[in-house]
Parts: C-alpha cells; structure tokens; sequence
C-alpha cells in the first residue's frame, strides 16, 4: 500500500513518518511511504505519475490549497483513495469530511500517546480497506451510494431487500441499518447465491431466515421482520434453503 | 273548503310560530295584525285569484319582507327556506303516515294529519335550531359562504317545490325536461361548492405553511437576539472584570488571577461564545423556515449540556421538498438526537446540510450511542421506542412522510458508536 503524507510543520511531519514507519515494518511491511510533502502542490504533481493508495492530509496547509482542497482534487482523480485528515482543531468539519469527502478518519493533532494511536489505528484500517479492495471483496459487498459517500453493506449483514412504495426506489434491511437507494430488484436478484427472491417485492438472504409459515405464506426473518412469500417460492424455498 | 281553511289557518300559524322562536322576536298584537294584512292577506288573495305557485312565492317573499322588518337580521332569508321545507317534510311526511292508517273516518284522518304535521315540523324546527346555534357559535362564516349556503337552500325550496307541484302535470316531454334543469342545476352547485372547497383548502394550506415560516424565523430571530444580550452583557461587565484583574495583579497573585479566569469568565463566555458559534454556523443556510429550526434545537440541546455541533459549509438556497414535510423531519430526528443523548454521560449531536457533487442536498445527523446497542428493524415499529410507549411515532412518521417523495431517499445506520441518519434529497427530475 502506498502512502503519502503531507503536513507543512516540519516536526510534526517527522513524527508521523517515524510513527507510521514503525508500525508498518512491524505490523504491514507492504506499507510503504512513498512520498512526504509539505504542500498540496507538491502532492498533486507527484500524483501525476504514480498511483497512490492512502492519504494522511494535514487540512491547515499553508499555500494555495488547504487539505481539503486538495482531498477534492484527489478524490476527483480517485474514487477509491483513502484520505485521512489531520488537524490541529477538534471543531472541524468532521461529518462534512467523512460524507462529503469520504474521509476515513480525522484525527486531531495532540500531545501524548492519543495522537499516535490514532495515526496508528488509522493506518491499520486503510489497509485493511486496501486489502479487501485488492482482493475483490467487493463482491461480497452491498454499496449504497449517498452522495460521494459510498456505505459498504457485507452480503452477510443484509437481511433483505424490498421494493419501496415509490417506484424505482428498494430498501435493503441489514443488522447495523436501514438504507434506501435507486434501483430495481431485478438488477440486484443474481447478486450472491445467498440472495433469493422469495416474492416480487422481496429479495431475502437464505442465511437469515427465522422461520416460515407455510399457511399464511410468510417468512420471518431473524430480525423480526416478515417477508411474504409468493406460490412458486413456498414450492422452493426448501430446497433453496438447504444449501444455507 | 272547510278543512282547507283549517289547514291554511294551522299552516300560517306554524310558519309564523317557527320563525318567531327562531328569530326569538317579542310580538304584540300590532305585529300580529301587521302580519295577517301583509303576509295572510295578500297570499289568500293571489292564491284564490292566482294560480297556486304564485300563491306560494308571494307567501315566501311577504314572510321574508315583514319577518325581516321585525328581526332586522339578515338569517331571516335562511330561517324562512329552513321553515318552508321542513313544512314541506312535515306534510308529506303526515301524508305518508295517515294514508297508511286506515281510519274509517275522514275526520279522524284529517286530525291524524293534523298530529303528525305538528309532531314532525317542531322536531325539524328544534332540531335546525339546535344545530344552527352551534354552527354559528364555533365558526365565523365568511361573506361567500353564507352565500353558498343560501343558494343550496334556496336550490333546494326550489326543487323540493317543483317536485311537489310538477307531476301533476302529465306531460312527459315537461317531466324531462324539469328532471334535466334539477340535475344541471344540482351539477352547477357541486361545482361551485368543489371549487369553494378547494380554495379553501389551499389557502388553508398556503396560510399553514407561511405561518411556519414566519413562526421559524421568529424562533431565530429570538435565538439571535439571546445571544446577543449575552454578549452585550459580557461588554457590560468588561469594565468590572478588568478592574477585578487588576486588583489580582496589583496584590501578584497569580493564582488567583487563575482561578478567576478561570471560574468567571472562561466557564462563563464560553458557552455564549458557543452558542454564538452555533447560530454563526447557520449562515450558510438561506432556507428561512429551517433557521429558527436548526437554532432552536440547538439551543435546547446545548441546555441539556449536549456538545452540538452544525456544519454547513455550503450555501444552501433550496430543498427540494416541502418545508412543512422537511421541518416535521429535522424536528423528529433532532428530538430522537436529543432525547438519546441526554441518556448519556457525553451527549454530542452533529449535523450537516451539504451539497454533493451530484447535485442532491445531503443532510446528516448523528448522536453519540457509545457501545449501546440499537435494534434498527425496530426502530420503525409504530409501537417501539426506547423510551416507553408513545413515544415511537417519530420515526414511522418520519418514513411516511419520505415514502411520498419520489427523490428523497433515507438511509438510518449504526456507524461504530455513532447512530446516523441520513437524508439525500435530490433536485426534481433529476434521475440517475
């Protein structure tokens, strides 16, 4: 994974390049620091020519661009890029960084042992995003989009998707939330073999159904909620679900 | 001819006897004089000399003239069309219940008919007046109003007249005739009451929705205003806390110098500092209804010790969505925001209005939930809540209300130890 940092205090960028130096050789030695800079400028010339993976943006740089000026800019060239802020005042921002620029992390710049767990911590999850992007765990992802910000639901999280009462519009149900987005059920049928269209209003995940009723042709799913069940489905179901 | 004249007699008296409880008129006998020459007179004349209809319009417009005169109110037209037809009920009505009792004796006949006409028209009058006391009393009717209503009353003597008096004419061609006019005729009317209502309707909406408006700004307008004596007190005092440090300087007491900044005014100007901070922070948002919203709640979190924090770094014009709708929203997930956050220790609530690259608003807010677990597919069961019953129709509220926009979408998660919720509202038309 290849990092760059860019901070225009001379210190603290020592101190994030030992931090986070340290802590890749001894946890990720992939991780590598590929560029440090002291100005958005430098930054984006460097981008020119190499591909970048993961950001730590200070966004009180002095020169023309801020770092979220510059997140902007990197966020328009690459859709995927990890951006972490860094910031000497805590009343930033924050949410508008997290949803608009799809920051990973915003991290407040301190004395002691905080600030770096904080470096570290970050850096621990950009990998691991790095990771699964590399392996192409997206396939086993759900995304929501919501502006720029992409949420990234885990196939094994969802309960189930449904059509809304508008039209063009589907819910997906999933343990941690409850998301509505622009689509069609049958675009997202053939997503996953778990998945299964159990009605025309319904799209279910076989590895979380409670139970079904075969008399009132419903299905309960294991958070509670009811699904119904269409006649070629009840025939189904069964077989399907033996696989899960 | 006899029996005619009974009738007549006893059909006079009731009207007159209606209207004089309705319009609660003291008479004397001039005015009882006065209304046998004006009214009974003139009606018998025309009637005897005229054809029957002229007879009954005469009576109609002689009662409304003189009973006008007396009472000098202008619902004498409406009693006397109220009083017309419920005499018109009433006699059919005793028609219809003395024909099916077989008296073997006209006389008894007459006289059943006579009861029954008595019984059913003072039920109809008391019940009219009954009904119209209260309608007046709760409601002011306007000026347009009143006038639909006098014409479907009018409209109704009309038609209830014609029906009484036309089948006996035997011409089918005039029979249809008369059927075509009372149904254009009743169409009109509909019409006209549809377009009274929806009028109505909207401007009810429009003054609903200004109102709001006007009610939001006030609330900033106020929240501002607070803030400002705040600070007007804090340059008030100036003069006072420099003296006070002075005195801590002029002694070299150091500490306590610090323990006064401290406690006095640090403590003390922060949190005007910070509520100014908040309002400052609504600038960007040019959506007047939302303002006072925004600053109202966050003021009332900010009482309740929550670190509110509100982020619009955009200018934000216009919403795409309703403001009653929109408002109703912010106001339940703030609420929610609120009432979870004052169960913790740390209570923090943030919220940001963005414009995304795509073009859509995206609003967010989310409440500190620590390591609190919180079952998402209840949170929109109209029974659940966590805070009791009667309390969880927020949020199935909030949905109802989203479901109706074909370009809002809302997505509600647990993120780590924060619950969010997010509204994406997109420009109309604007389809990906």
């Amino acid at each position: 994974m290849k990092v760059v940092i860019c901070e225009d205090d001379e210190r603290q960028r020592l101190l994030m390049v030992e931090i986070l130096t340290q802590h890749a050789l001894m946890h990720q030695p992939s991780i590598e620091i590929v560029k440090t800079a002291s100005s958005a400028e430098e930054v984006l010339s460097f981008l020119d020519h190499t591909a970048v993976d993961c950001y730590f943006l200070d966004i009180e740089l002095a020169g023309e661009l801020t770092g979220v000026q510059l997140a902007t800019e990197i966020r328009q060239r690459d859709p995927f890029a990890t951006i972490i802020f860094v910031t000497t005042y805590a009343d930033q921002l924050q949410l508008t960084f997290k949803y608009k620029l799809a920051a990973l992390d915003f991290i407040v710049k301190a004395h002691g042992e905080t600030f770096l767990t904080e470096l570290k911590t970050a850096l621990d999850a950009a990998y691991e995003k790095y990771v699964q992007l590399g392996n192409g765990s997206q396939k086993f992802h759900f995304q929501v989009k919501m502006g720029e910000f992409i949420h990234n639901i885990r196939f094994d999280e969802i309960y189930y998707f449904a059509t809304a009462l508008q039209p063009h519009k589907v819910t997906l149900h999933s343990k941690n939330g409850y998301y509505e987005f622009y689509g069609k059920l049958n675009d997202i049928e053939n997503l996953d073999d778990r998945f299964y269209r159990c009605h025309k209003s319904c799209l279910i995940n076989l590895q979380h159904i409670q139970s079904i009723d075969k008399k009132h042709r419903k299905v309960t799913m294991q958070n509670g909620e009811v699904c119904p069940l269409s006649i070629r489905a009840l025939a189904t179901i069964h077989r399907k679900m033996d696989y899960f | 001819m006899n029996s005619l004249l009974i009738t007549a007699i006893l059909e006079f008296m009731a009207i007159f006897l209606a209207l004089i409880y309705l319009l609660q008129i003291h008479i004397d006998l001039k005015q009882v004089i006065a209304m046998i020459v004006t009214i009974v007179l003139p009606t018998i004349l025309v009637y005897i000399w005229g054809a029957e209809w002229i007879g009954i319009v005469t009576l109609f417009v002689t009662t409304t003239v003189v009973f006008y005169y007396f009472s000098k109110k202008l619902r004498v037209l409406f009693d006397v069309c109220y009083v017309f037809i419920s005499g018109i009920l009433a006699d059919h009505g005793a028609q219809f219940v003395s024909e099916h009792v077989p008296y073997r004796h006209d006389l008894l006949k007459d006289i059943s008919y006579f009861i029954f006409f008595m019984i059913f028209f003072v039920v109809l009058i008391y019940i009219f007046s009954k009904v119209l006391d209260t309608f007046i009393n709760v409601i002011g009717i306007s000026i347009s109003v009143q006038l639909l209503v006098f014409t479907i009353v009018i409209m109704t003597i009309v038609v209830f007249y014609m029906n009484s008096f036309i089948p006996t004419t035997k011409d089918e061609m005039a029979l249809v005739k008369f059927n075509l006019s009372i149904q254009i005729g009743y169409v009109l009317l509909m019409s006209l009451v549809f377009s009274f209502l929806y009028r109505t309707l909207k401007m009810n909406m429009q003054v609903e929705r200004r109102t709001l408006e006007v009610e939001q700004f006030t609330q900033y307008m106020q929240a501002l205003e607070e803030v400002n004596r705040d600070m007007n007190k804090f340059r008030h005092d100036y003069a006072n806390i420099l003296l006070t440090m002075q005195g801590y300087l002029d002694d070299d007491d150091v500490d306590g110098l610090r323990h006064y900044f401290q406690q006095y005014i640090v403590k003390t100007e922060q949190h005007t500092l910070f509520k100014q901070k908040v309002l400052g922070n609504l600038d960007n948002l040019q959506v007047v209804g939302l303002k006072g919203l925004l600053a109202t709640k966050a003021l009332q979190a900010d009482e309740y010790e929550i670190a509110i924090q509100i982020e619009i770094p955009d200018v934000i014009y216009e919403i795409p969505m309703d403001m009653i709708d929109l408002s109703r929203i912010i106001g339940i997930l703030m609420d929610n925001a609120i009432e979870a956050s004052k169960e913790q220790v740390q209570g923090s609530i943030h919220l940001a209005v963005f414009n995304s690259s795509s073009g859509s608003v995206v609003l967010i807010i989310r409440n500190f939930i620590g390591e609190k677990s919180v079952n998402i597919s209840q949170l929109f069961n109209e029974r659940f809540s966590t805070k009791g019953a009667g309390r969880g129709m927020g949020l199935t509220t909030v949905k109802q209300i989203v479901q109706h926009y074909p370009n809002v979408t809302m997505n509600t998660q647990i993120d780590g130890q924060w619950f969010v919720q997010q509204l994406n509202i997109r420009q109309e038309g604007h389809k990906t």
